[in-house]
């Protein structure tokens, strides 16, 4: 027998529309970090959990915030397994043959996200954002030194920081350019080792990255 | 010194690349952007670096996975603050800035989808309120485990609740004429 209608495929993708429709509405109603961490957590009551989970997976910008706190999560207990014995580590692999619950009434096609292998490990390196060009690492000192960056498409500023040996920031500069010179020589002294990075901010204010690039500076 | 910066400035990549790979193994089948967890991760970078710049005496953390993890909340969780605060709900990656956007090749077709989405949508919301966020996980895409993981529910609570969930999305889209492909 079949009856013609929508697939599970159609519906995930009817779906996946609904959430991002919802994307455009405000913010006022969703949940706060801090409640989708307690959701995570299994902190507050399951009435609570359940009003804050149904929330977040129908809420477009919810979603991918929760799924942002959630990989974080697990990630970590992930790391808090690796650290136990051996013989005290608890199977992961708890199974739920949703699936086939959900198949025992409805024998729907399963979409391919939810049987989907995982795919390879996605490896990015650092200075995805902004790619840093001068000074090299190492420079000497009592000369002015110039800090260039790449041009990043749609970025209306950059922000420049220089972090000493302990970290604090040292120097700084805000520009529109895509390098800045610094002139003064009492900061960057013989010796010393600091660490710098930019970064960029777009129009609608979303921001990118450096990485964090060492510069030593040496005796002239 | 140089030589003990370089090889601390590795440790740390290294600690932060462990995670990273974790943290993408969980999200990268769901919703979770890249953009925003690249940002967190440079968050996490210049903290660790801030943190680990002391001197040794004045350290209270190791580099491990699990200081990683607890930066990586903390980042994450200012991250989406700072957002809501300024009005936006992502990050965007650069590389999707000024993307051309495509136009459904069949605008009867995008129109029919369109429909749909909005039928689903007010049929869930007519779904038992206990049953309703496990529909939409499994909607969603999200697997048993994940839902039975999320809530701290039994396989056999988890499987009950989205069976019952269905069926009531099933009678709920059947009322306003839409079939669920059956096949036997």
């Amino acid at each position: 027998m079949e009856n013609q209608g929508v697939t599970d495929e159609a519906i995930r993708e009817a779906y996946q529309r609904a959430l991002d429709a919802r994307r455009v509405t405000g913010r006022e109603p969703c949940p706060s970090p801090e409640a989708m961490l307690a959701l995570l957590r299994r902190e507050g009551t399951e009435e609570q959990r359940l009003d804050t989970l149904d929330h977040v997976m129908g809420c477009g910008a919810c979603s991918s915030e929760f799924e942002l706190l959630r990989s974080i999560e697990q990630a970590g207990a992930g790391t808090a397994e690796e650290a136990k014995p051996v013989g005290l580590r608890i199977s992961r692999r708890v199974v739920v043959p949703l699936a086939l619950a959900a198949s025992a009434l409805l024998v729907v096609t399963v979409g391919q996200r939810l049987r989907a292998p995982e795919g390879p490990d996605v490896e990015r390196g650092i200075g995805n954002g902004v790619s840093l060009l001068e000074p090299p690492a190492e420079i000497e000192a009592g000369i002015p030194t110039r800090f260039a960056w790449k041009p990043v498409p749609g970025a209306q500023g950059y922000e420049l920081e220089v972090l000493d040996e302990k970290g604090a920031v040292v120097w700084g500069a805000k520009t529109s350019q895509t390098s800045v010179t610094m002139s003064d020589p009492l900061v960057f002294t013989a010796g010393r080792n600091f660490r710098w990075w930019v970064r960029a901010t777009t129009a609608s204010g979303d921001q990118r990255a450096s990485g964090v690039r060492s510069l030593r500076i040496r005796m002239k | 010194m140089p030589l003990a910066l370089d090889k601390l400035s590795s440790e740390l990549e290294a600690a932060v690349g462990r995670f990273a790979a974790l943290v993408r193994r969980v999200g990268l089948r769901h919703r979770l952007s890249e953009a925003d967890l690249e940002d967190v991760l440079q968050e996490v970078r210049i903290r660790l670096w801030r943190a680990r710049s002391v001197p040794q005496s004045e350290r209270t953390e190791q580099v491990s996975a699990s200081y990683v993890y607890r930066l990586a909340v903390s980042a994450a969780v200012d991250l989406l603050r700072r957002r809501r605060a300024r009005g936006a709900d992502r990050t965007v990656a650069l590389d999707e800035i000024n993307e051309p956007v495509a136009e459904h090749p069949d605008p009867a077709r995008a129109a029919e989808a369109s429909e749909l989405s909005a039928q689903l949508a007010r049929a869930i919301e007519k779904i038992t309120p206990s049953r309703r966020p496990v529909v939409r996980m499994y909607l969603a895409g999200y697997s048993g485990d994940e839902v039975a993981r999320t809530m701290g529910w039994s396989e056999a609570k988890t499987r009950n609740l989205l069976y019952r969930g269905l069926a009531d999305l099933r009678e709920r889209l059947e009322e306003m004429g839409i079939g669920w492909k059956i096949r036997a």
